[in-house]
């Protein structure tokens, strides 16, 4: 987290205004919809069919 | 750079804010670390490059005192963090109005007091940068958690409003949004809630709760 609060008041990100930055290794970006992988599994539908 | 940059972190005895100041002094950055905990930050005064300053930041008058001491030390600032943060959980029906009072007045009240203390010591450096820590709890909400959530969705908003408001003149504003990082704040949770801490810990394809400094590569 350290690392980003730097990139956000460096120079590296001067066009960066406004934004919501998340941090979280992608705990959210799921939607919930398919079943939760389990540590190193992918989830049990891909696409539009079951395999 | 003929001059090291200045910034002020709140929230700087543990944790995030401490894992800043650390990682900006190393950079060349003259850092100015806020706290309330007088014991927890004692640990600035043997790193150099950092000072530090024992401050309430839910307190109008503490933020003055704050932009102050960051005018004496460096007559100006390149950057703020407003990192500083409690957690506050409880259902709706049972969470204590004063308990929800204190979580917006440390949350997300003190932000704001601290942004308007600072930024006359931005301007006169003709532009800077802020960063505000949100949370995901910014931008989704969870059961028991909505004194915290409902702060963090307003620093966002703050966020997004003032970037317009300040863009103009050269001061930038952002957010983070860290998910679960293990803190002091987090191993509260971790204690009184283990089964809780564990769900969310799994959450993250990446690593089960980082530290402030690093998560797996």
């Amino acid at each position: 987290m350290a690392a980003v609060m730097e990139f956000l008041i460096s120079p590296a990100s001067s066009y960066v205004n406004g934004h919501a930055l998340t941090a979280d290794g992608g705990a959210i970006a799921g939607t919930g919809l398919l079943l939760p992988a389990a540590a190193g599994q992918t989830a049990s539908f891909h696409g539009t069919s079951k395999e | 750079m003929s001059e090291a940059r200045s910034v002020v972190v709140t929230g700087a005895a543990s944790g995030m804010g401490r894992a800043a100041c650390e990682r900006l002094a190393k950079a060349g950055w003259r850092v100015l670390a806020v706290d309330l905990d007088v014991a927890q930050l004692a640990w600035t005064e043997a790193v150099p490059g950092i000072a530090g300053l024992v401050a309430d930041v839910s307190s109008e008058a503490d933020n003055a005192r704050i932009a102050e001491e960051a005018d004496g030390l460096f007559g100006g600032l390149d950057a703020a963090i407003f990192n500083a943060g409690i957690v506050g959980g409880g259902g709706i029906d049972t969470m204590a109005t004063e308990a929800f009072r204190r979580v917006l007045d440390v949350n997300l009240v003190g932000p704001v007091l601290g942004i308007r203390a600072v930024l006359p010591l931005i301007r006169r450096r003709k532009g800077g940068a802020i960063v505000v820590t949100a949370s995901t709890m910014g931008l989704g909400g969870d059961s028991q958690n909505w004194a915290y959530g409902a702060a963090k969705h307003g620093l966002i908003g703050l966020v997004k409003s003032l970037s317009r408001e300040l863009g103009w003149e050269g001061i930038r504003i952002n957010a983070l949004c860290p998910g679960l990082t293990k803190t002091g704040m987090t191993g509260m949770i971790e204690s009184a809630a283990p089964a809780q801490y564990e769900s969310l810990s799994g959450r993250s394809p990446c690593s089960a709760g980082p530290s402030p400094t690093k998560w797996r590569r």
